[in-house]
């Protein structure tokens, strides 16, 4: 599913806001059963745990960690064993092409092999529900072909749903359902199947 | 553990390095510093003990009561007794008045006795006292009587073959002026000699040694009589001790100065990490960590980052005190004692609390990063407050100068000093920045370096604040330490005096002067010593004179009175006058200490007997004295003529090029007079004095190391926003050279600014730390007005534009990903 629309028109909010990253002023938000809104900032996060999987635009990868280390982050954060997280890790950086640069800490690694990184950690907690903001929107435009390809291809294999937000149409087009959000108004656009 | 991983990740990053230096430096300083005041005190503690011969000392007019000896060595005490009083020592046809020791196996039970083999012999350390039937002389005796070792000397009814020469004796005490020569004998031989008689003038000593004498002496105390008195650890030899003391004072100092420059660093990285980790925090909250769990991540990291730099902290601070300590004590006369784990736990506590107290206010943010900061770089977030920062920071800073100094009004006096100066400093830096306007018109490089300081004067500063209390306590602790190792070198200046000359007759001392001249020794003046006793101030008996405490113990007894026409050098006037030519009779001046002891002024009339007659004296000046130049000094000098009429003998100090072998020439011109040399001591004075300066020389380094971080520090907090904005000027075209022209611009007038403050607040501190803490004087220290500024401009210009070159020497390119992220 996408979400578009222009510039400031609030799509990354409502993203934050479906994500349980922020809590709406009015109104009620479900998510996975669990009526989101009302929880507190912590019960959201445990609720979270395991279950959303994030891509962000800038990568949001941390600079002093490889990219094994990254991908294994939320897998030791939740409590796996550090042996079972590197296999796990290891195993989805080669999923995502980059088994020869698990050593390699984000600086050393092009643009593009950063998002597929932030994508292996994304998928690497096999989560229910992946967000995604502008996955695409810090890279040239064959690089985020490939990243697309690769985001569509593991949501395919996994059966996650993906809710991504963008203002890339080619890359919105590839999703089953569009929403546009325009000045506050957010309403089904498209239905197409990739 | 996954606190210790990412730890471990974030180091192996390189990430942590300046947080970890600071860390470490904090914690070596603070244990090095404390584990050599630690164990020079407990050594000056044992030589003072070594001076008395133990740990307490009973005396007496008769042996102690055998229940009381019984009952130290219950409690676990050693102890053994001496005998002292005067009698005649005779050889063939010579005879002279010697003080007599009598000693027990056992003693002395601290310190030792230097015994040489033959008169002209070097001193050996020895265990043991001389065998029944010999004796040990000193070697004034030994030349009065013309005497070496193998000859039979008479003491009272008996003979006693000498053994030895008795160079070092540990208790014989300080005061020169009543030494008579040395005869120490076995107390087997007592009773042959028949010296003990009833109304014989002796003195018992019961000396005691060990844990429990303290426990003992507060039993025994109330329980003796008039005639018996106690006596324990004194302060040591003073001209030793004064530089110790001093030496651990500046170290203390030192020590907490440096601690200060680590937290500031320590404060700077902190809040560095805490913003490159306001992403992290974020992103484990949107992987399901509640904030509470992401901050024990956090804080876990610190933890450990805090332990594992204080155990290298405490293992740096250990092996340079070995090296440091170790030197001191072969100059000491006992042997110093290990080093305790004391150090070592506040090497750790100085780790833990400076984390807490200079970072807790980086995790209060971590801990309140909203998850939404993932997506909107901008949401509002809720830092610490500053009352909050401050507050923690300085209450750490107080908690550690309390453990370490162990007294709450130096503790609150360095606290007030520090709120003071930070206020002054932010107060008058914020003034001076906005003077610096003026400067862009030098060209582009200056207008882009002076707009660097006036865009954002919160920041600037800051950072003016962080050079300068930088450069101020460097500054500090380098002219503190000048002036230290100054005033001992003129403590002890290569011709001090090395040898005592007593006993000197009025008849004898032309001869004396002239045979002094024909060696080449320099002496000091010959004062005559007359032997009174100060009876009453104005009128008043002492008693029922009003003084602020009880009579002082020194004038209790005969007082060595003398005079003189001319001040000695290590003496200075603090009040009234010195005499002048056209003095007569009647005039005395007073050492300072005594004088406000006794309530005693300039214009007061004091009023001596010696013997039976009396000296009236006007107070016409008070003196400060140098007690430790090892010169004759007195607590009354009269003028020339007031004591005429006495029969004096005169004494002097001097300085024999070749004291071994000079002595024995005038020992043998003049066998009336007694040479007491103090070679021996003045070299083991010299050598500690050296190691001191070693060791506060040494300290200075990690004063230069923290600053040299808070420098570098606080460059990295700003680096960020530098290579944002040298990557837009660069992409506009600015030049290599213009950017590298700017940064100079930039941290040479921040440095000139920190200098000039440095240099007013040292003016402040100066006067207190010389005056209040360390007893020495203050001279306004012009030269730093001048020098300050310029050297604190090379400095921060350089290693500023060395620690920002990152943001000049990346290609546009890299600069300007770096600024999007």
């Amino acid at each position: 599913m996408a979400i578009v629309g222009p510039s400031g028109a609030g799509k990354s909010t409502l993203l934050a806001l479906l994500a349980g990253l922020d809590v709406p002023n009015q109104g009620e938000i479900t998510l996975l059963g669990q009526p989101f809104s009302t929880l507190s900032e912590d019960s959201r996060a445990k609720a979270r745990q395991g279950a959303v999987g994030f891509v962000f635009q800038s990568f949001q990868l941390l600079p002093g960690l490889t990219a094994l280390e990254n991908v294994m982050l939320p897998l030791e954060l939740a409590g796996v064993s550090v042996r079972d997280a590197k296999a796990k890790a290891a195993e989805w950086l080669s999923r995502v092409g980059l088994a020869e640069r698990l050593n390699h800490r984000p600086r050393m690694l092009s643009g593009g092999e950063q998002q597929r990184t932030a994508v292996a950690r994304a998928f690497v907690t096999d989560p229910a529900l992946l967000f995604a903001d502008e996955p695409t929107g810090n890279l040239d435009r064959r690089t985020g072909e490939s990243i697309s390809d690769l985001l569509f291809q593991l949501n395919a294999d996994t059966g996650a749903t993906l809710i991504l937000v963008t203002h890339d149409e080619r890359l919105a087009s590839r999703c089953e359902r569009i929403f546009t959000l325009d000045e506050g108004r957010l309403q089904e656009t498209a239905t197409c199947s990739a | 553990m996954l606190s210790l991983r990412l730890l471990i990740r974030e180091l192996r990053a390189g990430q942590l390095t300046l947080l970890a230096l600071a860390l470490v430096i904090a914690v070596a300083a603070m244990t090095s510093t404390a584990v050599l005041t630690n164990r020079i005190d407990r050594a000056m503690v044992q030589d003072a003990s070594a001076l008395l011969g133990g740990d307490l000392v009973i005396r007496g007019d008769r042996p102690l009561a055998a229940r009381w000896i019984d009952e130290g060595r219950a409690l676990g005490l050693v102890t053994t007794e001496t005998v002292e009083f005067p009698s005649i020592v005779g050889f063939v046809d010579r005879f002279e008045l010697a003080a007599i020791k009598v000693v027990t196996d056992g003693y002395p039970l601290r310190g030792r006795l230097d015994v040489a083999p033959a008169r002209a012999g070097q001193g050996i350390p020895t265990q043991g006292i001389p065998a029944p039937g010999t004796a040990w002389v000193d070697p004034s005796l030994a030349s009065q009587l013309g005497v070496d070792v193998g000859d039979t000397v008479s003491v009272g009814e008996t003979t006693l073959a000498i053994s030895g020469i008795l160079v070092f004796e540990p208790d014989r005490g300080g005061s020169f002026v009543s030494l008579s020569p040395r005869l120490m004998m076995n107390r087997a031989d007592l009773g042959a000699s028949n010296l003990v008689q009833d109304g014989s003038r002796i003195r018992y000593y019961q000396l005691f040694a060990g844990e429990a004498a303290d426990r003992f002496r507060a039993r025994i105390t109330p329980e003796l009589d008039i005639s018996q008195r106690v006596r324990g650890l004194v302060d040591g030899r003073p001209e030793v001790g004064s530089a110790l003391t001093k030496a651990t004072q500046y170290l203390t100092l030192a020590g907490l100065l440096t601690v200060m420059l680590s937290g500031a660093a320590i404060a700077l990285t902190a809040r560095r990490w805490a913003e490159d980790h306001i992403v992290d925090s974020a992103l484990f909250r949107t992987f399901g960590r509640s904030s509470a769990e992401v901050a024990g991540v956090f804080a876990g990291q610190l933890l450990l980052l805090a332990i594992a730099a204080s155990v290298i902290g405490i293992a740096i601070g250990y092996g340079v005190q070995l090296f440091l300590v170790d030197t001191v004590a072969s100059f000491l006369s006992v042997a110093l004692p290990a080093p305790s784990a004391e150090p070592a736990l506040l090497g750790l506590a100085t780790g833990l609390i400076t984390t807490i107290g200079f970072a807790a206010p980086a995790l209060i943010q971590l801990h309140r990063v909203p998850p939404i900061r993932i997506l909107k770089r901008d949401y509002p977030m809720l830092g610490p407050g500053r009352v909050l920062t401050y507050g923690l920071a300085l209450a750490g800073l107080g908690l550690l100068a309390l453990l370490y100094t162990q007294n709450l009004p130096l503790t609150a006096l360095v606290l007030l000093a520090v709120v003071g100066l930070v206020g002054l400093i932010l107060l008058i830096g914020r003034l001076a920045i906005r003077t610096v306007g003026p400067l862009e018109r030098l060209g582009p490089a200056w207008r882009f370096g002076m707009q660097q300081l006036l865009r954002d004067p919160g920041t600037s500063g800051g950072q003016l604040i962080a050079f300068s209390l930088t450069a101020l306590a460097v500054t500090m602790v380098a002219m503190i330490r000048l002036d230290l190792v100054e005033t001992w070198e003129s403590q002890l200046p290569v011709d001090a005096p090395n040898t005592f000359a007593l006993n000197i007759t009025k008849t004898d001392a032309p001869a004396f002067s002239a045979l002094l001249a024909e060696l080449g020794a320099e002496s000091a003046p010959l004062y005559p010593i007359v032997r009174g006793r100060l009876e009453t101030i104005n009128g008043t008996v002492l008693a029922e004179h009003p003084m602020e405490d009880e009579i002082p113990g020194s004038v209790r007894r005969e007082l060595s009175l003398t005079e003189a026409s001319v001040l000695g050098r290590d003496n200075r006037l603090v009040d009234g006058r010195w005499f002048t030519e056209t003095d007569g009779a009647g005039l005395v001046t007073v050492e300072a200490e005594l004088a406000r002891e006794l309530n005693v002024r300039v214009g007061d009339q004091l009023a001596f007997v010696v013997g039976p007659d009396p000296v009236v004296a006007e107070v016409v000046g008070i003196r400060a004295v140098q007690w430790d130049s090892m010169l004759p000094n007195f607590f009354m000098i009269f003028s020339p003529g007031t004591l005429a009429s006495f029969n004096a003998t005169m004494l002097t100090s001097l300085n024999f090029p070749d004291p071994v072998a000079q002595t024995t020439v005038v020992a043998r011109a003049f066998p009336s007079v007694t040479l007491l040399s103090i070679d021996a001591v003045l070299n083991q004075v010299r050598g500690i004095l050296a190691r001191v300066t070693e060791a506060v020389s040494f300290v200075l380094w990690f004063v230069l190391a923290g600053g040299v971080l808070v420098l570098m520090a606080s460059i990295q907090t700003s680096l960020h926003i530098r290579k944002k904005e040298a990557a837009i000027l660069r992409s506009l075209g600015g030049s290599d050279r213009l950017l590298s022209q700017a940064q100079w611009a930039e941290f040479l007038v921040l440095g000139a600014l920190a200098g000039g403050l440095a240099a007013a607040a040292s003016e402040l501190l100066g006067r207190v730390l010389y005056t209040q803490i360390l007893n020495l004087e203050w001279s306004s220290f012009f030269s730093a007005w001048i020098g300050l500024p310029l050297i604190s401009a090379l400095l921060i210009g350089t290693i500023g534009r060395w620690s920002a070159r990152e943001a000049r020497q990346l290609p546009p390119a890299h600069l300007l990903k770096i600024a999007e992220s």
